[in-house]
């Protein structure tokens, strides 16, 4: 289902119609954050979270290979992957839940090697939210710090704060099973900030909700990483998800990390085909030597012009896709369906097309 | 590191229990072989396994615990599927009559013996009934259901204590294959005794094989009711390996064991058949997951 | 339709009455003094099997003792035990996976009889035979497959998840466990108990051999009743003995059901 909708066209709309919306968003959060940009590029010391060549097996099939990863302290970090490309996998290494075969992780240069998921200080959000159903949500938040023997005052206290923190306030009794998907799903996040982590991993926490409810929570969750600067990391499939929250992504493919970079390095200059794809349709044209790669909405359609032939349109609402025949092969891409109607463009019409400036990227074809 | 020594942890106990089982067995299987050092005894042989096969009299020992066991165990299965088959029809798979139903299970073997005692003795209630009903003229016309030679007596009470342990086994797969593909069976024209025969019957398969496995397995080994309820002669296994194996002649014990050996021999047999079923059903279980 | 639920419920009265009436006719054999031949109800009632066996009350108190000493200890070695189990079957890949399920449902196809003459020697040796003990260390080894293969199911079903839930989120193994899983577990534990309590309690040969006539229990006890055609004082014996196991086993399964109530145990539902 998400896939669908992150196929290219709905994410890459957004272009020509409100701004480049999740670009800019994106680097406002960053700057309106108030993070200072120390080490979440540089290879600082300072990191939060450092793998390195990891390696894991499960019932002798490799499910990790080569992994290695530098998070950055209060970063918000995405791991990005299709599904059973190991992300959740290596969630669940990095809170200690999983044993690696080799390689090292570190938590705040801490070696973890044999330390337990307990004394880790890494909390997983997981998708199926996992809430006790047999305790009340105030006493699933309480719970880490029950574990901790927080005196009971404290706890009160603490679990009134967090509710309101995430817009639930005054929800301390209320059962599990008396309440909505997204309810659930802030009193997972809640509890996983009670237990006080250092590291804060989400393994899809919103897939199971509707689109709306969704992009809240995404902001809710952006907003308690601001507040508290706390290390976040997000594993999706929601390309657009992964694009509008994250400091950086990590882009995962069977079992091993394709290409790690800021949202707007890893969409204009993806390592390779499959990297590139990930995020959207991609064109590639012959240029002499090279391939090049061009996105749909970097391609213009001129009025004057003969060499191409419009093969078909779809319209699909504010936008429309166009196929056009080119000398250069067959090229797909995409318009605002006003600027098409401006132009009377029907299947047949001759026109002229052009990339725009800055548009190609630095494909490596293999 | 810890996590692959955990199971090994968990599993100490279970297996010190294990040992002693196969402890067990395989002191038994070495005495049916007359390997009895404290008695002097260290050639192994097949000889008494050879005996045993060729007395009259504990030939028709192995012959009549075969017959039990293998009556009791079909005609349970077959008593007990068709019950199943009835409360699922009769949506009666929850509720009192379950809890009626599961009675004979808590009920001890012994128990059930002195209920076929006061029931189908000649001085029984049944006995009684027949009389009353003018079948018979006296005590004596009354077959003799218990102590006889077909082990009448002793099925009865296989009977009353297992086709419920059928039933117990069987009816919530039963139940919830029936909600599930039933439906669609007869949705797509076939009756509901044609879907159950063709559907349901064919999927518990398995699981009623399991039932019927253990059945046979524990009457052919049971010692309590044949003991209680069955014939002078012939003495079922069981009861003819625990004379043997109380014979003042310690000499005899071999006999003992190479009659348990014969036990065991069929029970490993179903044994194993009875673990390829549940593999395949569990295999079958989780590919319908996934 | 309206028929054929007809067929059915006669079907099923029989079979309950089937079920019904041995035990209705134990019930008044307990209070039978005389009963002649061909008479379908006793002539004379008594309260002398009753009064016979109540008389010796502290024989009765103590074969009661030993008797569910023995099978509520088998039954709690059982759950903890096939919990155990059922754990590391369940929810850890290792070596010998299939050999050990195998091992632990073994003794479902092994007969007591055969066991018991086997391994007699080796309870001798090592000083266990004729002692509680031993019994109760025999009788656990055909009970446990039995509480195995439910928790089994009931471990299955509430998974790790939740486990896994708690330990990140600061809990030890041991807390995540009694805290998180046991709560879910209850049920299940109490039927594995039930069950556990149920075959030890039925063994007469094993407790027998292993017992050697010393350890006392129930069945023990009332065989050489039956043996004798001593009915009525046999079917007291059974009557007070029944009637304990089921009321303890309406009681667990009332509990069970209150406390799934209580926990919102969605997994049972």
């Amino acid at each position: 289902m998400e896939q669908e909708y992150g196929c290219g066209i709905l994410c890459l709309n957004r272009i020509p119609s409100g701004g480049p919306e999740m670009v800019w968003e994106s680097k406002e959060h960053k700057n309106r954050s108030g993070l200072s940009p120390k080490g979440v590029w540089s290879e600082d010391a300072d990191m939060s979270l450092k793998i390195e060549n990891l390696e894991v097996k499960l019932q002798k099939e490799n499910i990790l290979q080569e992994i290695s990863l530098d998070i950055a302290d209060g970063a918000f970090v995405s791991l990005l992957g299709a599904s059973g490309c190991g992300k959740s996998t290596l969630l669940k290494c990095i809170a200690g839940l999983l044993e690696a075969e080799k390689g090292s992780i570190r938590i705040d240069g801490k070696e973890m090697n044999g330390v337990p998921p307990e004394k880790r200080g890494a909390v997983i959000v997981f998708q199926d939210l996992r809430l006790f159903p047999h305790m009340t949500a105030g006493k699933n938040i309480a719970f880490p710090m029950r574990i901790k023997n927080v005196p009971k005052e404290r706890q009160r206290e603490q679990v009134r704060r967090l509710l309101e923190a995430v817009r639930l306030p005054g929800y301390e009794n209320r059962k599990i099973r008396e309440m909505s998907g997204g309810q659930m799903q802030r009193v997972a996040l809640a509890r996983a900030l009670a237990a006080e982590p250092k590291l804060l991993l989400l393994d899809e926490p919103f897939s199971g909700l509707d689109e709306n409810l969704r992009a809240e929570m995404g902001e809710l969750v952006r907003k308690l990483h601001r507040e508290n600067g706390l290390t976040t990391v997000l594993v999706t499939h929601d390309k657009q998800e992964a694009l509008k929250f994250s400091d950086r992504i990590v882009l995962m493919s069977g079992g091993r990390i394709l290409q790690q970079d800021s949202p707007r390095e890893i969409f204009r200059h993806p390592v390779n085909r499959e990297a590139a794809e990930f995020f959207g349709r991609m064109n590639y044209i012959q240029s002499g030597e090279e391939v090049i790669g061009v996105r749909p909405f970097d391609i213009r359609i001129l009025p004057e012009g003969e060499d191409c032939m419009v093969k078909k349109i779809s319209f699909m609402g504010e936008t429309a896709e166009v196929i056009l025949d080119t000398p250069k092969g067959e090229i797909f891409c995409t318009a605002v369906s006003g600027t098409l109607e401006e132009l009377g463009l029907v299947p047949g019409s001759r026109v002229g097309m052009e990339m725009k400036s800055g548009s190609r990227l630095s494909v490596r074809v293999p | 590191m810890g996590r692959k020594r955990t199971p090994y942890l968990l599993l100490v106990p279970q297996m010190f229990l294990t040992v002693l089982l196969l402890i067990g067995l395989i002191t038994g299987i070495t005495q049916s072989f007359g390997v009895i050092p404290a008695f002097g005894l260290t050639e192994p042989t097949f000889r008494y396994y050879r005996e045993v096969l060729t007395k009259p009299d504990l030939v028709r020992s192995v012959c009549y615990s075969l017959w039990i066991a293998f009556v009791s165990a079909l005609l349970s299965a077959a008593a007990g599927v068709f019950l199943c088959a009835v409360l699922v029809a009769g949506h009666r798979t929850k509720g009192k009559i379950m809890r009626i139903i599961q009675l004979p299970i808590i009920v001890p073997h012994v128990v059930v013996a002195l209920f076929v005692v006061n029931l189908c003795s000649q001085n029984g209630l049944l006995a009684r009934i027949a009389f009353g009903l003018g079948l018979i003229g006296e005590q004596q016309e009354f077959p003799m259901l218990i102590y006889d030679r077909y082990g009448v007596g002793i099925i009865l009470a296989y009977l009353w204590k297992e086709i419920p342990f059928i039933i117990y086994f069987v009816i919530s797969l039963m139940a919830n294959i029936d909600r599930k593909l039933g439906e669609a069976a007869v949705n797509l024209g076939a009756d509901r005794i044609r879907a159950f025969f063709c559907v349901t019957l064919p999927l518990c398969a398995n699981t009623i094989c399991s039932g019927f496995l253990i059945i046979f397995v524990f009457a052919l080994g049971a010692y309590e009711l044949p003991f209680l309820l069955g014939a002078t002669v012939p003495k079922a296994l069981p009861v003819q390996a625990y004379i043997q194996y109380t014979h003042p002649d310690l000499q005899n014990r071999p006999y003992a064991m190479a009659l348990n050996g014969i036990i065991i021999v069929i029970s490993l047999l179903s044994a194993a058949v009875y673990f390829i079923l549940i593999r395949k059903n569990l295999k079958d279980l989780s590919k319908t997951d996934s | 339709m309206k028929k054929k639920g007809k067929v059915t419920d006669v079907i099923l009265a029989v079979f309950v009455l089937l079920i019904v009436v041995p035990a209705v006719v134990m019930a008044v054999w307990v209070f039978t003094e005389r009963w002649a031949w061909p008479a379908l109800m006793p002539q004379v009632f008594s309260l002398r099997a009753v009064k016979e066996i109540f008389g010796r009350c502290e024989a009765l108190l103590r074969l009661l003792l030993s008797s569910m000493v023995i099978s509520s200890a088998v039954a709690l070695l059982s759950v903890v035990i096939g919990t155990m189990t059922a754990r590391a079957l369940v929810l850890y890949e290792f070596r010998g996976k299939g050999l050990i399920s195998f091992l632990t449902i073994l003794p479902f196809m092994v007969p007591a009889t055969v066991f018991a003459m086997g391994v007699q020697i080796t309870f001798i040796k090592m000083g266990l035979n004729n002692r509680i003990t031993g019994v109760i260390l025999a009788h656990l080894i055909c009970s446990l497959p039995y509480a195995v293969r439910l928790i089994t199911d009931g471990t299955a079903a509430v998974g790790d998840r939740l486990e896994e839930q708690a330990r990140v989120l600061g809990a030890s193994a041991g807390q995540a466990f009694f805290q998180v899983t046991l709560p879910f577990l209850v049920p299940v534990l109490l039927s594995s108990f039930s069950m556990a309590y149920i075959v030890s309690f039925s063994q007469y040969f094993l407790t027998l051999l292993i017992g050697g006539g010393q350890v006392k229990t129930f069945t023990i006890v009332m065989v050489p009743y039956l043996q004798s055609g001593n009915r009525n004082i046999a079917c007291v014996y059974s009557g007070i003995f029944l009637g304990i196991t089921l009321a303890v086993f309406a009681v667990f399964e009332k509990t069970a059901e209150i406390w799934s109530r209580n926990t919102d145990a969605e997994f049972y539902a």
